[in-house]
């Protein structure tokens, strides 16, 4: 538990916000591999840590080729760092944005692995609760993942409770909403409601009534008629596949071993998947649209609220009467946070007891800088810069020196290749 | 409807006795793969017999024909010792074998802990779970199922492996890590007159392996530690363990510098074990030296101290207690204020060289 994170990581740019926290990319120091890590505050979250190690011990019992897979969790701070495997395809939502809508063999495809996923998930006791295309992610391949489930539902629905809620109405099942409080609550089958609202989605483009207000219309979702795939040219096969899914009662609604078993929908896929096609064009797609440049954004990986500020200093002096019991009750600094190891504290020039940091280091950057900039008012911006870093160096002796280390572990943490 | 298809069918003594057979044989089969299968196999049609089949149908017959023939072969033993053998899958239904035989009675006995206490090897081969990191959370929930009994939980007590619990809580993964100290926690407040004994036998190592603990410095080990030491100085059978706490102003000044905290959520659970220190009416000179050197800066701190739990009446009364209390401590005569003040930027200085 005490492992450096950032000897296993190296951590890049942030690539979603997630229901309870921001995900991050990272490449994995040992194997090379890309990883996304989900990153929690517990200092935030109203939850109790025994809540958040439940859930993660759900999620670590879990494995199959249709869930994303978990592979381990850091304490960083007051952060959690949830490490799971990285699906570069994106979700099923991002395929719609750049394609509108999805033809009914892809849907077969992303809806057939995903009942495989539900499958699992639900012979281990586990409801999803937030099925929607934009929880099924995709690997570079173009494999469909169910995500977020365990942990991030369950967090998120502690965490803020608003957020998620008001998120996902449009999939939500009557049941969930009808919710009688003699009623021991609802049951696997919430999800095989949302798993038809998904395919709807992703051959219409978005949900039904979504273009209603999402509380009014999570009200009307048990009032109204199943929702049924409308608009021309579509299959037998489908529209079946959705009126069973949609059947208000949840009794009635077949569960997903038997919804794979029995509908030609996802029986009869064809044997060459079309997703690895939709993903390229897809992935060009963002790369050229500007939205994909502004997610890309590097942010800096939070240690969590509580590592910041002071601990209070209480007056000790004189009081020790009981040296010899071993553990010195003063050494509780956050020091191991630091990302360079321990050990090499010699060959890094930061660490070099000589170093001038205002001198040498800040101020020699900023003249290079100075000299690097276009026009008058860079290099002017430049000498202020410097002029006031000596003064608030003078002020708070250290300063540069800090403000160098950080810099120095923030460029090795993302990875920055000059 | 299972017989209808008469897939093989054998009795539950069958059933466990090829199992065992099988299990022996994951250690030198040429083809492991295989008698995995079939391990998870035998494992499924066990559960299937525990939790009843597709259609629900329980035979307590059968059941107690299954339980007849573990207790008197090694099969639990077996099951623990190759678990990180067995495929991923089915160890979680060696969890649920475990608890279902666990909570099996006959009469006011349950032969399942008789047994287990009888043949302590599967108890010890659990306790030392957290020794095999594959399988730690999953011999963790089994132990912790088993120390519900309290005859195991006084066995586990007795067992020197649990000083190896404040390692292992310190160590490894998040979730083997958390496992240890769930299990270490319900040990000592499960069974509360069992922990009384094992912190009159242990006090002055269990204190000092527990500030450990609290000394940590990670978040988490930090925050569930204090809040568990908290849990213990308020668990009235523990007076005994409390009052020699409370004593000691090395175990003050830890949870005052716990209390100081930057974290909130520590800060508050330090709360509730700095409260027990300041409410002893019979206060070791050394514990009052401490709280009266530190008077002013106390006061100013509890009455700033804002957990963001104010509707919680409770804590809003104590924390009024625990100021009055310290307003009664005599002041020193001193220019504390103004060395506070002095401090205070010293220590913002030292924090931005150290870093």
């Amino acid at each position: 538990m005490n492992d450096n994170p950032f000897d296993h990581y190296a951590v890049g740019f942030r690539v979603g916000k997630g229901n309870f926290g921001d995900v991050y990319k990272a490449n994995s120091r040992t194997t090379n591999e890309l990883v996304a890590i989900k990153v929690v505050d517990m200092e935030d979250s109203n939850d109790q840590i025994d809540v958040i190690r439940q859930e993660i011990q759900f999620l670590s019992e879990l494995r199959s080729d249709y869930t994303t897979a978990y592979r381990e969790t850091f304490v960083v701070g007051t952060c959690l760092w949830l490490v799971m495997e990285f699906c570069g395809g994106g979700s099923c939502a991002d395929l719609l944005k750049c394609h509108k809508r999805l033809s009914e063999d892809a849907a077969a495809f992303i809806i057939r692995d995903t009942l495989r996923g539900l499958d699992y998930l639900h012979s281990n006791g586990i409801i999803h609760r937030d099925i929607k295309a934009a929880n099924l992610l995709l690997t570079d391949n173009g494999n469909v993942k169910v995500a977020d489930f365990g942990v991030s539902g369950q967090l998120g629905l502690n965490a803020d409770s608003r957020r998620t809620f008001v998120g996902t109405p449009f999939w939500m099942a009557p049941e969930i909403i009808l919710q009688h409080s003699e009623d021991s609550g609802y049951t696997d089958k919430v999800d095989i409601w949302s798993v038809g609202i998904t395919t709807i989605e992703l051959v219409q483009g978005k949900p039904p009534y979504s273009d209603e207000d999402p509380m009014k219309a999570l009200v009307q979702i048990p009032n109204r008629a199943p929702p049924v795939l409308t608009g021309p040219g579509h299959g037998h096969s489908i529209s079946t596949f959705i009126k069973a899914c949609l059947v208000k009662n949840p009794k009635k609604r077949p569960s997903a071993s038997e919804m794979l078993q029995k509908y030609r929908f996802v029986k009869n896929t064809r044997r060459q998947s079309p997703l690895p096609a939709l993903i390229a064009s897809k992935q060009q797609w963002m790369n050229e649209s500007r939205a994909a440049h502004k997610m890309r954004r590097p942010l800096p990986v939070p240690l969590g609220t509580a590592v910041i500020g002071e601990n209070v200093q209480w007056d000790f002096s004189e009081c020790d009467q009981n040296p010899k019991s071993g553990i010195s009750p003063l050494s509780t600094d956050d020091t191991d946070l630091r990302p360079e190891s321990t050990n090499t504290p010699h060959t890094s020039p930061l660490e070099s007891p000589k170093v001038d940091f205002y001198e040498d280091v800040m101020r020699f950057a900023l003249d290079r800088v100075n000299r690097r900039a276009k026009n008058r008012n860079g290099k002017d911006f430049c000498t202020y810069l410097a002029n006031k870093l000596g003064t608030f160096e003078r002020e708070q002796a250290g300063l540069c020196e800090a403000i160098a280390q950080e810099i120095y572990r923030r460029l090795r943490s993302i990875g920055y290749q000059f | 409807m299972a017989f209808l298809f008469k897939r093989n069918p054998k009795t539950p003594s069958e059933l466990v006795r090829m199992m065992n057979e099988q299990v022996t044989k994951l250690d030198t089969a040429q083809d492991k793969k295989k008698v995995q299968d079939e391990v998870s196999r035998y494992l499924l049609q066990i559960r299937e017999i525990l939790l009843g089949d597709d259609e629900g149908d329980i035979h307590p017959d059968q059941i107690a024909q299954l339980a007849q023939e573990v207790y008197s072969t090694d099969c639990l033993y077996l099951l623990v010792y190759h678990l990180s053998r067995l495929e991923f899958d089915s160890r979680k239904h060696v969890v649920t074998l475990f608890s279902i035989l666990l909570r099996r009675e006959v009469g006011n006995r349950s032969p399942t802990v008789d047994h287990l206490l009888a043949r302590p090897r599967t108890l010890t081969c659990l306790f030392s779970g957290p020794e095999t990191p594959e399988t730690a959370p999953i011999t963790g929930s089994i132990l912790r199922e088993c120390i519900k009994y309290d005859s195991i939980a006084r066995f586990c007590l007795k067992d020197p492996i649990i000083w190896d619990y404040f390692g292992y809580c310190q160590t490894g993964t998040f979730e083997n890590a958390t496992d240890a100290f769930d299990t270490l926690r319900d040990l000592l407040t499960v069974h509360k007159k069992c922990a009384d004994e094992f912190f009159r036998e242990n006090l002055e190592r269990f204190t000092q392996e527990f500030n450990s603990l609290m000394s940590s410095k990670n978040y988490v080990t930090k925050r569930q530690s204090i809040k568990l030491l908290s849990q213990l100085l308020l668990q009235k059978e523990n007076q005994f363990f409390m009052t020699s706490y409370v004593n000691s102003p090395h175990n003050l000044k830890l949870v005052m510098i716990l209390l100081g905290d930057k974290s909130k959520n520590i800060q508050y659970e330090s709360f509730h074990a700095f409260k027990v220190f300041v409410a002893n009416p019979k206060k070791t000179k050394p514990v009052s030296d401490i709280l009266i050197k530190n008077r002013d800066k106390l006061l100013v701190f509890l009455k700033e101290f804002d957990s963001g739990k104010k509707e919680d009446r409770s804590y809003v009364n104590e924390k009024e207690f625990v100021i009055g209390k310290i307003e009664e401590l005599p002041r020193l005569l001193s220019s504390s204020t103004d060395l506070t003040n002095y401090e205070d930027a010293e220590g913002n200085n030292a924090s931005i060289n150290k870093t």
